[in-house]
């Protein structure tokens, strides 16, 4: 669901992707300086981080939504 | 850029000041349009986002249409469809003023390097879209905002970024300065400044449809509890319309390519509720005839593209990127799957509601501007989600609040805001910091969400339902206030967007109460027809000791008389 995995391996720690978020969902892990999935319940799915990324491949967003959200009916 | 760090009151982070002359609150197409302008005079320019400028915003996931009306069009003919589609409520000099800039501001968008697509005979290509109403020039909205911002860069205009505005600051009944907090460390931050453009978007309830979870409307309620008026709430209650399951855009071109609505029978139903424009009707007609289907149960609602060219889904492949990746990995093909539908419920984006301006876009609270889906639209009447026209309406108002504020800016002396105002205000922001064992935001927002969304409520109205709903919202505004606890700076940013997403549905349900009619997006089961005798007025209402208070204010006639369906 939603922002599914960032490649450790591949993530540069360039922060573009921490940058590109609307929702605050991805921050920098200070220690290993790699960005991380934080508060994936707050993803949007709007595919920021993976069309920033410029490491091919580092982020895949899974189309699902995150949570619960009510419907109309 | 003056900054330094000042004590406040025992036990609160130190807090940051940041001087300016000019604050820009929300960094979408609006608000850098509105910092380009102001910055033009010289004045030092600073745009604070609770994201990034540029990354965030409805535009930053529009499909990026923009209404450009020029010579050859037939302007009267233009005006006569925009004031029926609003049901009488148009304000028709707002509505001129704004239909006639379109062509500048496409222009100027162009001289600052957006590639808009040219004809074969060097004119803009302009594409219809739902509603019937100026033809529009498009390119991706997100494409769109780089080219701004970069414009933005090269003028000086400075940025800050991940900082949530969610207090102003007054002196003498003037905006001075708004109090946020740094989203990734909860610091809090003082913005002091001569005028402030509040455009952080409009209240769209984290509901379902791509792109808008972040407008909480921030900025309409920061500025009611500092007694802005505020208007149109009952029309805040706009929907587009997706995939049950995904959130994707792209209704505007599907239906304008020839996508159509059907029912669980196979029935394309929407002529029953629009004969003329059937399926590119307005969103309001559009939601409440899906509403009545499901009611009739004749749902669910599918849409159906079957019909649609290969050559036109190949365009809305290139313009809609992200609609695409999402039915790509979801492994679905508009073009051969029944895919289930629904109204997604965007509050007042796109609608007429929001803080009421002048022409320049002041508010009713001096130095302080507004505009985009944060200020009120008269001119789009009773009706939201105009083709192409939301675009058009972000860079007019961005422009006009940018030279106003500038000027206004440039004409007042420095303010010296009370150290105590400062301080109760970082206070405020940082109080659910300071709670133990209080609600969690999500239960709240998610209550929220569960009160206002449902269909008969928002959709198809009536009287009892809105008031349960109301008692719901209210008991939620208290909590929302008084008793979410955050545990860092991420928690309390929904800890404040809870807070005025409760705020802004009371005044929806309030305003939805008091207007006994049914018009455009307003739909009340009890009071089902127009009623011009006694509503050809818009409600207005603002906050005054502590209550919100309503009244009404009578529809400007301007050139023509009204006129509507």
């Amino acid at each position: 669901m939603a922002v599914h995995s960032i490649d450790e391996g591949l993530c540069t720690g360039c922060g573009i992707c921490v940058a590109s978020c609307p929702m605050d969902v991805i921050r920098m892990d200070q220690g290993k300086s790699k960005a991380v999935v934080k508060y994936v319940q707050d993803c949007m799915v709007c595919f920021n981080c993976e069309r920033d990324c410029p490491e091919e491949g580092a982020i895949y967003v899974s189309p699902e939504r995150a949570g619960y959200i009510p419907m109309p009916w | 850029m003056i900054e330094g760090i000042v004590e406040t009151m025992s036990g609160v982070s130190p807090t940051e000041v940041v001087e300016t002359e000019v604050l820009v609150v929300g960094g979408g197409l609006t608000g850098m349009y509105a910092a380009i302008r102001a910055r033009e005079s010289g004045l030092k320019v600073l745009v604070v986002d609770k994201a990034t400028a540029g990354k965030s915003g409805c535009v930053a996931f529009a499909g990026g249409d923009i209404s450009l009306v020029t010579p050859e069009d037939d302007f009267d003919a233009l005006m006569e469809k925009y004031m029926a589609n609003g049901d009488g409520l148009v304000d028709q000099e707002w509505l001129e003023f704004a239909l006639r800039e379109t062509g500048d501001r496409v222009r100027e968008l162009e001289a600052w390097g957006v590639p808009f697509e040219r004809d074969e005979t060097g004119g803009f290509a302009r594409h219809a879209g739902r509603g019937g109403g100026a033809l529009a020039v498009v390119f991706p909205g997100y494409k769109l905002l780089d080219q701004v911002k970069s414009v933005c860069r090269a003028g000086g205009v400075q940025f800050t970024n991940k900082v949530m505005v969610n207090d102003l600051v007054t002196q003498d009944g003037r905006a001075c300065g708004a109090v946020g907090f740094a989203v990734e460390t909860a610091v809090p931050c003082f913005f002091k400044a001569r005028a402030i453009v509040l455009v952080p978007g409009p209240c769209s309830f984290k509901a379902t449809y791509i792109g808008h979870r972040m407008s909480t409307g921030d900025g309409i309620a920061a500025a009611y509890r500092h007694g802005a008026e505020v208007m149109g709430m009952e029309f805040a209650v706009g929907h587009n319309t997706g995939p049950r399951h995904y959130d994707i855009s792209g209704l505007a071109r599907f239906v304008a390519m020839g996508a159509k609505f059907v029912n669980a029978q196979g029935e394309a139903f929407m002529e029953r509720y629009d004969p003329v424009l059937k399926d590119k009707t307005n969103w309001g007609t559009l939601a409440r005839a899906m509403a009545l289907e499901v009611r009739a149960e004749r749902g669910p609602i599918y849409f159906d593209l079957t019909s649609i060219s290969a050559k036109d889904y190949d365009l809305s492949r290139r313009i809609l990127p992200h609609t695409f990746r999402t039915l790509d990995r979801a492994g679905l093909d508009l073009r051969r799957d029944r895919i289930e539908w629904i109204a997604c419920f965007q509050g007042n984006q796109g609608g007429p509601a929001g803080l009421v301006t002048g022409r320049d876009f002041s508010t009713s609270i001096p130095g302080l501007f507004t505009g985009g889906d944060t200020g009120a639209h008269p001119w789009y009447g009773a009706q939201a989600g105009y083709h192409g026209i939301n675009l058009a309406w972000c860079c007019i108002s961005g422009h006009h609040s940018g030279v106003a504020a500038a000027r206004y800016a440039r004409d007042v002396g420095e303010v010296e805001p009370d150290e105590g105002v400062v301080q109760e205000a970082v206070m405020g922001t940082l109080a659910p910091l300071n709670r133990r064992g209080g609600k969690c935001a999500d239960e709240v927002i998610l209550a929220i969400q569960e009160a206002l969304i449902p269909s008969d409520v928002v959709i198809l109205k009536h009287k009892e339902r809105l008031g349960i709903a109301l008692q719901r919202i209210q008991r939620l505004r208290e909590d929302a206030e008084h008793d979410i606890s955050a545990a860092d700076g991420h928690e309390l940013v929904k800890a404040h967007e809870a807070a005025n997403m409760a705020l802004i549905g009371e005044m929806i349900l309030r305003a939805s109460l008091a207007r006994t009619e049914s018009r455009g997006t307003h739909f009340r089961e009890d009071y089902p027809h127009r009623d011009d005798q006694n509503w050809l007025k818009w409600l207005f209402l603002k906050q005054e000791r502590g209550e919100m208070k309503m009244w009404t204010v009578p529809v400007p006639t301007g050139r023509n008389s009204p006129k509507g369906a």
